[in-house]
């Protein structure tokens, strides 16, 4: 309750206070810092771009992939981007929904990153494809028995409806810019803000309409969270391959990307906080309580990995066995140890421990969680790959241009999410004062 | 409301219970069942096995096959299957649509070291039929999974959910360098890069024997159609035919004690089995 | 508000699960359905018989041709082998359209073996030849050939050396695809070659030998293997094997026993004094008076099932096991190759001990005479050197013994044994003529290269024969004309004979090789089959059981053999040969290239199959890059870990290793003929056995 209290408090002594806080970025010309930083992003991008350039030219034998590890780091990509996006839907619907009050000042960038990364999670798959061309097969030639597929459906759904969300959510500050941005911004800018915030005047009716509409989308997003990440993993799943064939491996995927999400927002939250000095209205409770959802989720993690450990190791399926051991003892050690280490040893003791509690620590733990989010999808896509029923054993280490690629989607989608947080408010104002307003 | 009308045609049971929650929660159930069902009835007409028709089917005698390979290369020539070079074999990217697969079993008897010549196992139930997203690879009526390479997108997925490694991708666009192309099976198209391609039975020679026997105005007899790496086998330790056919020699082999198929236990129902080593 | 809402959410559910339900008929069969890609229809598809050339069991192959263009290939069904082909026959085509193959003939330029040429013509080129051979045609005995081509061809240089004159004519054998040829030399010499009856055997016993892929004719081996396991009358012949790796054969096998390379003959022995010990030899055997059978006898004791142990890394329980087998069994065969004189001899005397000697009968591969009708006889000279001994003969004197040296198909340089001697020793002969469809290591070392037509592009014939012994005439027209600038070195040879007049004209009344063929088939009644290509029978399969005889067994040289290399802890070297590589072949070819080791899963490579034992002692680990080394020279190869093979043994494949033979073969894999000692005495090289150090 106390948070709440004092975001009340923040709020009813500085509405306006708020409100220049979230509008000073738009204003202000970027620092010479801030545009290097976006330029280097753009650079590593774009060296991306190049190497995916290359590897349309030379086909796929651009990587390091081969008989029997079909699929690698793009897929591990998908995932991880996927599960980045995961961030703004699972914060803001759940919490919307459950009216959770301490969701208001993450709300915003939640979404952010949640329209920021889709775009990067979904070319992926394309980067993968051996003929990207002939991406729209799947549409003229549809077969509904593929969970790729199913993935394709949810997956446009998500963008849809997450863009839907974020856009919905925006209205009402989008007007705020209309109307209190002032000498500093462009024309075109000026023109944006008037014609996307549709007429908005924050009437009763308006207000009600508004709110209506978000509960909707709230509920649809809710659904489409869990369907989308279940869907990833039933691309697994669905097939018989050791390793992969299992029921867990929908919900785990699910919790997954919901912890890897709270990870990133935990990562970038604090970054904005320091970089935009929102210590007024992103205060240390409201940390705590994120930080308290993301140990949860950490320990859920940690319990989906182990019922998935037991019981392949209680079936004791050769096959399965062969999987296993290979990422327990065998070549895929590091991937396997290393997520333990990252997704559950150190963020359990970073933040389950009140020493600990400082906003750096969530930041570091936040970064290792998608560290070992990232070796998770490896030690989920490689080691069944590598360890068929019947094949030789294969080797696979990514190439020099799917760590290219790699690195130019990560640096895209940080580049594509400053882009937004210069153009769009980076707390949603309303929210944070209908909190106010509510206590 | 215009659920009413609707439902009066279609279902009593939407009929009964329009208004209320509990038919909803009914015709929700059903529903689902309804379209498993008809996309069931949708895809085994499109792409399952006709009844009646012919089942190609294979059985590999272990205890003849003496590993030579003669099967691999005989298929190779067939199939105007890609070169190969050392930077592609050291990557597993050597296609080669039947290979002979070392398969070790430890048991109390001790250990046996089988080298089995595996091709696509033309399963009845496929897992790489079910995970295709654009229907690229299909059954067709005699049994035959077939590999449609226009419509390939190229994501792998069939070859990462077939349990035998027997669908392969190109990785790069097949090098055929002059003359070499002139060697060529003029039946048979080369793959290019990006997509994946399978074992399939040499389905021309299919079509080859077809034309034949209604050339000669007759019925497709047994021994018509031989792929080649049944064809070459020096040993006969593949005998090849139709399985529905009980008088063939493949379907009374594949009764025999010493039959098995590989990886029975996934329920795939592989059309080519295996005579075990005594 | 909120319940409804909720219905209205249940009517959207329900307008999707409709869509979802229609869907599936809407979008139908004929979308779905791939469309149907029509075959080209082909009017002038045409077959055509032709003869394999690889090896010399000259299989005959159906060529499938469209367009005038070969595009398939596949054994003759209705020939002797009723249409198998072994891989090597069945990458047949890749030799004809191979990119880097010889288009026209040769003349080196710079230094031998600067890899200069120059293009020049075939008369060009006959005109050199002939000068060269005008030179020596007073004293002929400075004429050298190597006839290492299978068919008849080689006949027809067999006959051009008698009519010049020169002893020094050399056909190369090829000794780890021949039975123990050695153990059967009488009086009369070695035989030809034996056929072993595997078919009325109850168990065959294998010692050192992957008889199933290195035993000619390939085809046949597997057939018989086939037939040994699996035949009409349900019996069934047992298998065993000793062998230091589990080979192709050694998998195959109901048995597999471990042995150190080389030692074949010590485990043979050992079995030998169980089987007496024991009581299961043949009890009549001294009263038939086998020569030398006594001092055999004695030999034996110094033999026993423990000696096995330390010789051969095979335990004594394993010895007594082969040998109840044997002893238990009515008709045991005990095979090896033709590898050192003491283990082919000490194999053969199990046969001897138990009495089978009536599963081995003496062949011929063709009638001697055959193609060398109406000839002066041959020379009294005798030759320079066994074939073994050529480069040594050649060094040993300051002024070569040979001036011309035609060579054709015969490639020392890299089959070795010791490559690096021959390449010294041929660098000594003034002139060198090589005749062959690729640019090989030998011929590079050649003046003037020569370029031969693939087996299909020439008419062919051939005495082809199978393991029982039958023999068959097989010839064949060429199928397509050739693609490039080519001759056939009989043709070559024919026509140089009779522009030199006088007896080596007359020695060649026909105009080219067609003429010589049809003069053969005319004698052997095949006249009818040599246009469309065909066979017909010469021989009946063979049924002359060889006379058993331990004559010329050393029991000396046994014991001191067997106690020589106890000494060393470095690994053995094991050299295996396999099918697709057989005689040092094929690795030109992509095809061959990527089947050369299936239980490991290796292709176009050159690796060394490690005991794991082995290998953490030496700190190699599994895909490693290592040096194997010998006094002979090193390679440098990728270790491979195979649980599967004795201990302390590095088991490296022949063929690859090529430094010519065309893109797909030049610089990939090593060659371990270059790591092989070549026996003091014998010449022979020593594949199995020899110490090597093995580093990273």
């Amino acid at each position: 309750m106390s948070q709440i209290m004092e975001t009340s408090r923040a709020a009813d002594l500085s509405g306006n206070k708020l409100e220049e806080a979230v509008l000073r970025p738009l204003e202000k010309k970027p620092t010479r810092g801030q545009d290097a930083l976006l330029l280097a992003l753009a650079l590593i991008f774009l060296i991306g771009l190049g190497a995916w350039a290359r590897q349309l030219a030379w086909g796929l034998s651009a990587t390091g992939l081969g008989v029997p590890v079909f699929w690698g780091v793009y897929i591990v990509n998908f995932i991880f981007f996927i599960g980045i996006s995961h961030a703004g839907t699972l914060l803001s619907a759940i919490l919307r929904i459950v009216k959770a009050q301490w969701r208001a000042p993450f709300t915003r960038l939640a979404e952010m990153i949640t329209i920021t990364s889709i775009p990067f999670a979904a070319t992926c798959v394309i980067v993968d494809m051996g003929r990207p061309e002939r991406f729209l097969n799947v549409l003229l030639y549809p077969h509904f028995t593929s969970p790729i597929l199913w993935d394709v459906c949810c997956i446009t759904t998500y963008i849809i409806m997450s863009s839907l969300y974020f856009y919905t959510a925006l209205i009402p500050d989008l007007a705020l810019c209309r109307d209190r941005l002032g000498s500093g911004v462009s024309p075109w800018r000026k023109d944006f803000y008037r014609i996307s915030s549709l007429e908005w005047t924050g009437t009763e009716t308006q207000k009600r309409v508004h709110h209506l509409i978000m509960t909707v989308l709230s509920i649809v997003l809710l659904a489409l969270v869990i369907s989308v990440h279940t869907n990833v993993g039933f691309v697994f799943g669905m097939t018989i391959k050791p390793g992969w064939h299992t029921a867990v491996i929908g919900p785990y995927f699910v919790i997954g990307a919901a912890l890897q999400g709270l990870g990133v927002l935990g990562l970038i939250a604090i970054f904005v906080r320091w970089f935009f000095r929102l210590h007024t209205w992103l205060t240390e409770t409201h940390l705590d309580s994120l930080r308290q959802f993301t140990l949860a989720l950490t320990c859920f993690w940690g319990y989906f990995t182990g019922v998935e450990i037991l019981t392949t190791f209680y079936g004791h399926a050769p096959a399965e066995m062969q999987v296993l051991w290979s990422k327990i003892s065998g070549p895929f050690w590091w991937c396997f140890w290393g997520m333990i280490l990252f997704c559950f040893v150190i963020p359990f003791v970073l933040l389950a421990f009140k020493p600990l509690r400082l906003s750096s620590v969530l930041a570091l733990s936040g970064f290792s969680i998608n560290l070992g989010m990232w070796l998770e999808r490896y030690s989920i896509v490689v080691p069944s790959g590598a360890n068929p029923f019947v094949s030789f054993v294969g080797r696979y280490w990514p190439s020099l241009t799917e760590w290219l690629i790699t690195a130019g989607w990560v640096a895209g989608f940080l580049m594509l999410l400053l882009l937004f947080m210069r153009i769009f408010p980076i707390l949603t104002v309303w929210e944070i004062e209908e909190s106010a307003e509510h206590s | 409301m215009s659920m009413d009308n609707q439902s009066q045609e279609k279902s009593s049971i939407l009929n009964k219970g329009c208004i209320n929650r509990k038919g909803f929660l009914k015709a929700a159930l059903l529903a689902p069942v309804l379209f498993v069902r008809k996309l069931r009835a949708a895809t085994d007409s499109a792409l399952g096995p006709e009844k009646g028709a012919r089942r190609w089917g294979m059985v590999i005698d272990l205890d003849r096959c003496t590993a030579c390979q003669s099967c691999v290369v005989a298929c190779s020539v067939e199939n105007n299957q890609m070169m190969g070079n050392p930077h592609e074999a050291a990557m597993g990217r050597v296609i080669r649509w039947i290979r002979v697969q070392s398969v070790e079993k430890k048991n109390a008897e001790g250990y046996r070291q089988s080298l089995a010549p595996m091709p696509c196992m033309q399963c009845d139930d496929p897992p790489c039929i079910k995970v295709c997203p654009t229907s690229a690879t299909f059954l067709d009526p005699e049994g035959i999974v077939g590999q449609v390479y226009p419509r390939c997108i190229g994501c792998r997925y069939c070859v990462n959910s077939c349990p035998y490694t027997s669908k392969f991708f190109n990785w790069d666009t097949p090098s055929w360098p002059k003359p070499m192309e002139e060697g060529q099976n003029p039946d048979v198209s080369v793959r290019y890069k990006g997509i994946v391609e399978k074992c399939l039975f040499c389905h021309q020679r299919l079509q080859r024997a077809k034309e034949k026997a209604a050339f000669e105005k007759r019925e497709l007899a047994e021994g018509d159609y031989i792929p080649a790496c049944a064809s070459s086998c020096p040993t006969r330790a593949i005998v090849f035919g139709d399985i529905n056919d009980p008088r063939s020699e493949v379907s009374k082999l594949s009764q025999s004690p010493r039959a098995y198929r590989l990886l029975e236990e996934l329920g795939t129902e592989p059309k080519v089995s295996y005579l075990r080593e005594e | 508000m909120k319940e409804g809402f909720t219905r209205r959410d249940f009517f959207k559910i329900g307008a999707l699960i409709g869509a979802g339900y229609a869907l599936p008929r809407v979008i139908g069969n004929e979308i779905r359905r791939p469309a149907k890609e029509g075959l080209p229809t082909l009017h002038d598809e045409t077959f055509s018989t032709s003869l394999c050339r690889q090896c010399p069991a000259l299989c005959l192959q159906k060529t499938r041709l469209v367009a005038g263009k070969p595009v398939g290939i596949e054994g003759e069904p209705q020939s002797p082998r009723a249409g198998a082909l072994c891989p090597k026959g069945l990458a047949a085509l890749q030799e004809l359209y191979h990119p880097d193959r010889l288009t026209h003939p040769l003349k080196r330029k710079g230094e031998r073996g600067s890899g200069s040429w120059e293009k020049i013509s075939w008369k060009e080129s006959a005109d050199i030849v002939r000068s060269r051979i005008s030179s020596i045609r007073r004293t002929p005995e400075r004429l050298g050939i190597f006839s290492a081509s299978f068919g008849l061809q080689g006949k027809v240089l067999e006959r051009f050396a008698r009519a010049f004159g020169t002893p020094n004519f050399w056909r190369p054998r090829w000794d780890p695809a021949e039975p123990p040829l050695d153990a059967f030399r009488g009086k009369t010499g070695t035989p030809e070659s034996i056929s072993y009856d595997f078919l009325s055997a109850d168990i065959v016993v294998g010692f050192g030998w992957d008889w199933l892929q290195q035993m000619d004719p390939h085809v046949d081996t597997q057939r018989i293997y086939a037939d040994m396991r699996r035949n009409a009358s349900g019996r069934r012949t047992r298998f065993f094997q000793l062998e230091s790796q589990l080979s192709i054969s050694a998998a195959k096998a109901d048995e597999w026993f471990p042995l150190i390379p080389g030692r074949e003959g010590i485990a043979a022995l050992c079995v030998a004094n169980t089987l007496v010990s024991e009581g299961f030899h043949d009890k009549g055997l001294s009263e038939r008076s086998v020569e030398g059978y006594d001092s055999f006898r004695k030999t034996l004791k110094e033999y026993p099932p423990e000696r096995a142990e330390k010789d051969c890394g095979l335990s004594a329980e394993d010895i007594r096991r082969v040998a109840r087998a044997m002893g238990a069994a009515k008709r045991p065969l005990a095979i090896t190759w033709r590898s050192d004189l003491f283990s082919q001899e000490a194999v053969n005397s199990l046969n001897l001990l138990l009495g089978s000697f009536d599963l081995i009968h003496e062949t011929k591969n063709f009638n001697e005479d055959l193609g060398l009708k109406n000839m002066p006889r041959r020379t009294d000279k005798k030759p320079i050197a066994d074939i073994e001994k050529w480069p040594g003969a050649v060094l040993g004197e300051s002024r070569p013994p040979i001036d011309v040296l035609l060579n054709d198909g015969f490639n020392p340089v890299f089959t070795g044994p010791d490559p690096s001697v021959w390449k010294k020793a041929l660098a000594n002969i003034p002139f060198i003529v090589g005749f062959s469809s690729f640019m090989d290591e030998t011929s590079f070392l050649s003046d003037l290269i020569l370029p031969q037509p693939v087996s299909m592009e020439a008419w062919q014939g051939g005495v082809s024969r199978l393991l029982d012994g039958t023999t068959f005439f097989h010839c064949a027209p060429p199928a397509l004309a050739p693609l490039y600038d080519v001759k056939d070195a009989a043709d070559f040879v024919i026509e140089l004979a009779r522009a030199q007049g006088g007896e080596l004209a007359a020695a060649f009344p026909w105009n080219s090789f067609p003429g010589f063929l049809q003069g053969i088939a005319k004698d052997v009644g095949a006249i009818k089959s040599l246009k469309k290509g065909g066979w017909s029978k010469i021989s009946a399969p063979a049924r002359a059981p060889l006379r058993p005889t331990l004559a010329s067994f050393k029991p000396a040289e046994i014991s001191k053999r067997g106690e020589k290399e106890n000494s060393a802890s470095s690994p053995r070297l094991c050299v295996e040969f396999p099918l697709c590589f057989s005689r040092g072949k094929g690795a030109h070819l992509p095809y061959l290239q990527s089947l050369a080791g299936p239980q490991l899963g290796e292709q176009w490579e050159t690796w060394a199959a490690i005991h794991p034992q082995t290998a953490s002692r030496l700190g190699i680990k599994d895909r490693q890059m290592v040096w194997i080394e010998s006094s002979a020279g090193r390679i440098f190869v990728r270790a491979r870990i195979y649980e599967k093979m004795a201990r302390e043994v590095v088991a490296v494949p022949f063929g690859l290793g090529h430094s010519q033979m065309g893109r797909w073969a030049a610089g990939i894999g090593a060659n371990p003929a270059e790591i092989v000692l070549v026996g003091k005495n014998s010449g022979k090289a020593r594949w199995q056995g020899e110490s090597v150090n093995v580093h990273g």
